[in-house]
């Protein structure tokens, strides 16, 4: 084991210099940073130029030129990593420690929601294959997956934030607007619903009324100016999630752990206005990280005193309930906050924003009002990235799971009586994560490497502005920076994943490969 | 919400709990709450007055690489951009490319007499730097210091043509370096005159710009807050005191500071207040790194060294929009301003935006068309169809040039972005600078050889080519043209290489994304390409037409040209004898059939219909330029 990740990181080495001697060299060799100044004869541009070919070090040759640059990267392993300047004389380290948390913060969520519902979905199309639903699911995944992001983007532009704000201002849904997207929504659920033309027919309208009214009571209750879900709707979901957790995790017949669910979304009622005490005084991101320590302990505590056998899967399932409780109640908090945030001067009612990744208007520093500026920042490329991703999450899992499904275990499993949660969740699901999970590692490497087009459109700069401006400045320090960043975790990814492709699968070893 | 809380007090008021009201009482509560309810109504008034923009929000294509533009590596528009409205000088360029005196800051005056040229600048008195330190004309000083090679040497800082100083500096090497004698400063300190050995072109654009040269040396003492009055004026007498001596350790502490300490690119409640001392109608409140910066009104000094500014509280810059987002978010009311190029749709979808005013015209940028006659500077030697200045070699190329459908190229390809594009007939005056334009075609020339319709120079392409190669139709003359490979151009190419096809040339079209590197490429007889127009200078542009020049890569050698040139590079002249003279110049290239003009880059500025005062200039800073008199 040892001497195969000793094996493979010798390998990475030989990888990466390759990779980057060769970018380095075809790079410099494509273009001339100092195009620009090739027909300026004014005093300052000469100037400039020479200022430019000086700091570059542009009379030394490509390849000499490259191995100066290794010795500054190099500097890593005796802790003077130097990556050189930018062509506007900017430390390249200092560029990219700004852009890599950028990124991460515009492509984590996105990410995340694509794996969750990707997976999600995935699994049920799979367990309901060639269902009306597996249809509807599969041609909006691959509607959405076939539109190219600066599209997807502009619409989103227009809909969710132009539209919206311009409602917000007016505060009124027309109600052809309210007429037609209840009918979408009923035309949603009547596809993704199967059995009978009657219950789909009752479906479809109950989801229509539903929508219908949602929407008008939204109007009437103004409830977009100061949204809230207050104690009562927070401890409703709070059941509801430990319900759902408890029901796939351990069906619920077992009553230890319904039981230690149920009373997390009790603790998260009797707490509700405490906490709201808390957030007020006291917030920051280390408060959050102390309350969710709190939360998983607690949850463990009490499925310790719930349960007395299979205590491991237990806490398992409360923690999960108390995750999503302490999400509600974030969600709830921020919520809450919408009203001032839309009156603040720099917002004047228009909270969606298409561009930036903050509200460079905004002079507070509230902890939660700075949170919901980020997360309204988020909002649309979120929906784009997830939009346009997830549909490559979809396919995979419900291919893979289908080849499980149709394994002798399975069929095994369900001959020996196992319910059928039991067959999906603890067979065939765990069988079917160990090839995704090795994607979802790959995937993850890249998403640091930057949403390229989508952090242009939405006026994100992370990685991919970077990346984008290195290529069209001819800036090769820069570009062989991000290229240092993202080559070298897209190749221990790679290791990575074949170590937990043998974690996850006993049946190999990777010692024998190579 | 209010609303219902407010009914819910005023019942419990009127109703309480069965009591009989008598008048008084009812009186009395009422009075109450309609007190209340007036507060809450002047809260509500009074907040939307709070929230009535007199913001300002626009953007700049990059992000601020720093504060002091004036450093080599910190020479890019944003940054001089951002920090114009915190500085004022002896003058500021307008939208018509004039300088237009800035009399509240100085005023200035030359004289020639036999020991030089002196041109005096005088600081007004009683203004002040926003921390309460007088202006003077040791403020001056300094860019005497950036400017000045001979200054350098002599004060131990280093040779700047050998690249090593103190002051990183873009200042050096120029005329002013080549021009400069002396300066002396006069005994009140507030007349600095520079002394040059001769009148030079355009020398009124070398004023001296103020540098709160008392911050400076507090920062080179390591002081990080800014100084008490006495300390600020100690601070300024031993600069001047420093100058007078040339203290080299002195300069070297400073020009450090001035070279590195200003690039920054976050500002905030920390940053060194020293570094923000600035003169202008607004001062530097906060910069976000890659994400904006904002500009808010100084209570000191707005309107003291310049226009005053009053219906605009803040301006803010944003950072790396890009062009296609710019219109979503001007209708999203994110941003108040926005400038650049535009293509055909992206001005469709401004126009369908509701709460904003479109500016679109032409640019300063203009499209030319230029022939090789020659390999530049012994590149080597050119044997393509335009080579020489034969007789023959110009007719050809004439035949060639008459055969651009100049009209039909604005028609199709300009029009829908611009709906006031016309031909261009002149690479000096632009139509958009109105009559002098008008007057200036007159005499330059290209109406003259070019100005006939397109039937009648097809006509005389094709008898033309009719005596040079008789055989034109089987045997067409191959031209290799060269240009960026962008969809404009490449448009353009084929619209003009099939008009070409007519009169018998087989133009290949050599679009590249490394064109400019390819302009001295023999392999190409021509080259499609663009010009942008900063301040005029009287030298024109010489420097890529004249025979000797290094930049001129099309190799034309014409010595009437060169004549003219070298009349523009000596003395300077007058506005009419400059025109006489570049008009002489446009005509050779025309007569000669070198290159002809084509059209103006069309832009565009989208402005918010809230917003008022703006008025795009060519040169930069584009869009500031007059912000105090904007309102919004």
């Amino acid at each position: 084991m040892l001497a195969f990740i000793g094996r493979r990181i010798g390998t990475l080495f030989v990888i990466l210099f390759g990779s980057s001697f060769i970018l380095y060299n075809l790079t410099a060799i494509s273009g001339d940073p100092r195009e620009q100044y090739k027909f300026a004869t004014d005093e300052k541009s000469q100037s400039a130029l020479r200022a430019l070919v000086r700091q570059l070090d542009l009379e030394t040759p490509p390849p000499l030129r490259y191995f100066k640059w290794l010795e500054g990267v190099l500097g890593v392993f005796y802790g003077k990593l130097n990556f050189g300047v930018t062509r506007d004389n900017e430390d390249v380290i200092s560029r990219l420690s700004a852009a890599i948390p950028t990124t991460l913060k515009l492509v984590t969520a996105a990410t995340l929601t694509a794996i969750f519902l990707g997976i999600a979905l995935g699994m049920v199309t799979a367990i309901r294959q060639y269902s009306r639903f597996d249809y509807v699911v599969t041609f909006f995944s691959f509607l959405m997956f076939s539109l190219p992001i600066f599209w997807v983007a502009v619409l989103l532009k227009q809909f969710l934030a132009i539209e919206f704000n311009d409602f917000l201002e007016v505060g009124y849904i027309d109600i052809g607007w309210r007429i037609l997207i209840a009918a979408f929504t009923a035309v949603f659920w009547a596809g993704v619903i199967g059995g009978s033309k009657n219950r789909i027919a009752k479906v479809a309208l109950s989801a229509f009324i539903l929508t219908f009214g949602i929407l008008t009571a939204i109007v009437a209750l103004k409830w977009f100016y100061d949204p809230g879900l207050g104690p009562i709707v927070v401890f409703i979901l709070s059941v509801g999630i430990a319900f759902a957790v408890t029901a796939i995790s351990m069906g619920l017949d077992n009553r230890p752990a319904l039981k230690s669910s149920l009373s997390i979304a009790l603790i998260t009622l009797i707490l509700y206005y405490p906490l709201q005490y808390v957030f007020d005084k006291y917030s920051s991101w280390l408060l959050i990280l102390a309350l969710a320590v709190l939360t998983i302990s607690t949850a463990t505590l009490i499925s310790v005193l719930f349960a007395k056998i299979d205590r491991g899967a237990v806490i398992r399932t409360s923690v999960i309930t108390s995750i999503g409780c302490g999400l509600v109640v974030i969600l709830d908090r921020l919520l809450s906050t919408w009203s001032e945030y839309l009156t603040l001067d720099g917002v004047n009612g228009r909270p969606i924003p298409t561009i930036g990744q903050m509200n460079p208007l905004l002079t507070t520093d509230d902890f939660w009002l700075v949170q919901l500026d980020t997360v309204v920042h988020l909002i649309l490329p979120t929906v784009a990235l997830t939009l346009i991703s997830f549909a490559g999450y979809i396919r995979f899992t419900r291919g893979t799971m289908l080849e499980v499904l149709n394994q002798d275990y399975i069929r095994t499993a369900r001959a020996k009586g196992l319910s059928e949660r039991v067959v999906v969740v603890r067979h065939a699901f765990r069988n079917t994560m160990i090839p995704i999970t090795t994607i979802i590692v790959v995937d993850i490497s890249g998403v640091i490497g930057g949403a390229i087009i989508t952090e242009r459109v939405f006026g994100w700069s992370g990685m991919g502005t970077l990346f984008n401006k290195a290529i069209s400045g001819y800036d090769l320090n820069l570009l062989m920076g991000v290229f240092a960043v993202t080559a070298t975790l897209a190749v221990l990814a790679n290791l990575v994943a074949d170590l937990l492709y043998a974690a996850l699968d006993p049946r190999i070893r990777v010692g024998n490969r190579l | 919400m209010n609303l219902v809380h407010l009914l819910f007090i005023f019942y419990s008021f009127i109703n309480h709990k069965g009591e009989t009201l008598n008048l008084k009482t009812l009186a009395r509560r009422s009075t109450i709450v309609g007190t209340i309810a007036g507060l809450l109504l002047a809260d509500i008034l009074i907040f939307t007055a709070q929230a009535a923009p007199r913001t300002v929000v626009l953007t700049q294509p990059t992000p601020l690489t720093g504060l002091n533009s004036s450093v080599t590596e910190m020479n890019l528009a944003t940054n001089s951009e951002v920090m114009y409205p915190t500085g004022f000088g002896f003058y500021y360029a307008n939208d018509a490319k004039k300088l237009v005196p800035n009399t509240k800051f100085g005023t200035w005056k030359s004289k020639k007499d036999s020991t030089g040229f002196r041109v005096s600048y005088t600081v007004k008195p009683n203004q002040t730097w926003n921390d309460g330190t007088p202006i003077d004309a040791v403020d001056l000083l300094l860019s005497h210091v950036v400017s000045s090679e001979k200054w350098s040497i002599d004060a131990g800082l280093g040779d700047p043509s050998a690249g090593v100083t103190a002051f990183d500096s873009l200042g050096y090497g120029g005329t002013y370096t080549k021009r400069i004698k002396s300066t002396v400063l006069s005994d009140n300190n507030m007349t600095l005159t520079l002394v040059y050995d001769k009148a030079f072109a355009d020398w009124d654009q070398y004023a001296p710009g103020p540098f709160p040269v008392h911050a400076l040396s507090l920062l080179a003492d390591g002081k990080t807050t800014l100084g008490t009055d006495a300390a600020s004026k100690a601070a300024k007498a031993k600069f001047l005191d420093d100058y007078l001596t040339k203290d080299t350790a002195r300069f070297k502490a400073m020009g450090k500071i001035w070279s590195t300490s200003y690039n920054i690119t976050t500002v905030n409640a920390s940053t060194n207040p020293l570094l923000l001392v600035s003169n202008g109608g607004f001062k530097l409140q906060s910069c976000i790194d890659q994400i904006s910066c904002t500009l808010v009104i100084d209570p000191v000094t707005n309107g003291m060294s310049g226009p005053e500014t009053t219906e605009i509280d803040k301006i803010v810059y944003r950072f790396d929009i890009a062009d296609t987002s710019a219109p979503q978010a001007l209708a999203n009311k994110e941003i108040d301003l926005y400038g650049g190029q535009v293509t055909a749709d992206g001005l469709t979808q401004l126009k369908a935006i509701k709460n904003i005013t479109l500016d679109a015209g032409p640019q300063t940028t203009y499209e030319q068309l230029a022939l090789r006659t020659a390999g530049p500077n012994d590149v080597g030697d050119y044997k393509g169809p335009f080579a020489g200045e034969t007789k023959r070699a110009r007719e050809l190329r004439r035949a060639f040039l008459l055969a651009v459908p100049r009209e039909d190229m604005i028609q199709k390809i300009i029009l829908p972005t611009d709906v006031s594009a016309v031909v261009l007939n002149s690479r000096v005056v632009m139509p958009s600078d109105g009559a002098a334009y008008k007057s200036y075609i007159l005499n330059n020339g290209v109406k003259q050889y070019f100005g006939a319709s397109y039937t009648a120079r097809m006509a005389e392409a094709t008898s033309l080519m009719n005596k040079l190669v008789p055989n034109w139709k089987s045997k067409p003359v191959v031209v290799n043209l060269l240009h960026r490979n962008n969809a404009r151009r490449t448009a353009q190419c084929q619209l003009y290489a099939a008009s070409w096809a007519k009169v018998g040339f087989t133009v290949a079209c050599g679009g590249r994304a490394d064109w400019s590197s390819q302009t001295s490429n023999l392999e190409y007889d021509a080259g499609l390409f663009a010009w942008g127009a900063g301040l005029p200078v009287q030298v024109g542009d010489c420097g890529q037409t004249e025979s000797e020049s290094p930049n001129s890569t099309w190799g034309w050698i014409n010595p009437a040209i060169d004549k003219n040139c070298s009349v523009l590079k000596g003395d300077p002249l007058r506005e009419a004898s400059r025109n006489r003279y570049w008009q002489a110049i446009e005509k050779e290239q025309s007569k000669n059939a070198y290159t002809i003009p084509l059209f103006q880059w069309p832009g565009v500025t989208a402005i918010a219909t809230t917003l008022k005062g703006v008025k795009p200039s060519p040169i930069t800073p584009n869009l500031v330029w007059n912000y105090w008199e904007w309102s919004n």
